[in-house]
C-alpha cells in the first residue's frame, strides 16, 4: 500500500514505529493515551499485560537495554480500518554474536486519544525471548 | 478470508485446508497442552480437528474486524466455544501472511485474556 492511499490510522501507527526505529520514545509515546494497554505474550502472568505510558517505557527500556540500542524495527505493511490497526515489522537486533532478525505483528484498537489498547506479537517468540529474555 | 473462517466454523478442514500452504508454520502461544508451532499443512489440520473434537464441535470464530494486504492479514477474532463444563470467549488478535498465491503461510496470535485461554485447554477432560 502507498503511502498517498494508506488509512490515516495506518499512517499514524507507521509514524510510531519509526519513531521507535530513531529512538525518539518520546515521540512514540504521543501516539498512546495516559491509560494505554500493552497486552505481551509473556510466561508470567504479571509480565503480560503493561500499563500506562509508564509501562511503555519499562517494556521499551528493556529492549533498549538487552540490545544495547540497535533494536530497529523495520515497516513492512501497515492495515487499518477505522476501529483498528495492525502494522507488521521487521525487527533486527545484534548484541556481541547474538543476531535478531524476526517479525512482528502490532495490532491496537483506535480511541480518540490515541492507540488504546495493543497487541505486540513476534511470530517467533522462541527466538525474541532468546534475545532479550 | 471470511471463507476460510466460515469453513473452520463448520468444521469443514478440507475447504480450510485449501487455504492454507503445505509449508505453513502455525504458531499456538500460551501454555496449555495445544500450545506449540505446527508446520505444514497436514499438522495444522490436526490441530485444528484435534481443537474442535475437545470442544464437541462448539469451536467458533467470530471475526470482528479483518485488515488485509496481499501480503498479510490482521485480524480481531472473538473465539467461543466449550468443554468440560468452562467457556471459553476470548478476542484474539490474529496475524497471517500470505504467498503469491494468496494462501495462508504463517500464523501467530495473542488474546486479551490469556490466562483464561491456557485454562480453558488445560482443563481436564
Amino acid at each position: 500500500m502507498s503511502a498517498v492511499t494508506e488509512h490515516p490510522n495506518a499512517r499514524r501507527m507507521r509514524e510510531a514505529a519509526e519513531a521507535v526505529g530513531r529512538g525518539d520514545i518520546p515521540a512514540f509515546l504521543e501516539h498512546f493515551p495516559a491509560d494505554v494497554i500493552w497486552y505481551w505474550p509473556a510466561d508470567r502472568t504479571e509480565d503480560r499485560i503493561y500499563h500506562g505510558r509508564e509501562g511503555l517505557m519499562r517494556f521499551f527500556g528493556r529492549l533498549g537495554e538487552r540490545s544495547k540500542g540497535t533494536m530497529r524495527p523495520q515497516v513492512v505493511d501497515a492495515l487499518a480500518s477505522e476501529q483498528h490497526v495492525v502494522i507488521f515489522l521487521r525487527v533486527t537486533a545484534t548484541r556481541d554474536a547474538e543476531r535478531l532478525d524476526t517479525q512482528v505483528a502490532h495490532f491496537a484498537t483506535v480511541g480518540s486519544n490515541g492507540f488504546a489498547r495493543n497487541w505486540f506479537l513476534p511470530s517467533d517468540l522462541a527466538a525474541w525471548n532468546r534475545f532479550f529474555g | 478470508m471470511r471463507e476460510a473462517f466460515d469453513a473452520f466454523n463448520r468444521g469443514d478442514f478440507k475447504t480450510f485446508g485449501s487455504f492454507l500452504a503445505a509449508d505453513i508454520v502455525w504458531h499456538v502461544g500460551g501454555h496449555h497442552p495445544l500450545s506449540g508451532d505446527y508446520r505444514g499443512r497436514s499438522a495444522v489440520l490436526e490441530y485444528c480437528t484435534k481443537a474442535f473434537e475437545l470442544t464437541k464441535g462448539t469451536l467458533r470464530g467470530e471475526p470482528l474486524d479483518i485488515m488485509t494486504s496481499d501480503r498479510h492479514a490482521g485480524v480481531f477474532n472473538r473465539i467461543t466455544g466449550q468443554r468440560v463444563g468452562r467457556r471459553l470467549d476470548a478476542v484474539l488478535a490474529q496475524a497471517l501472511t500470505f504467498d503469491a498465491d494468496g494462501r495462508w503461510t504463517e500464523y501467530w496470535a495473542l488474546a486479551d485474556e490469556q490466562d483464561e485461554v491456557n485454562a480453558f485447554w488445560s482443563a481436564a477432560g
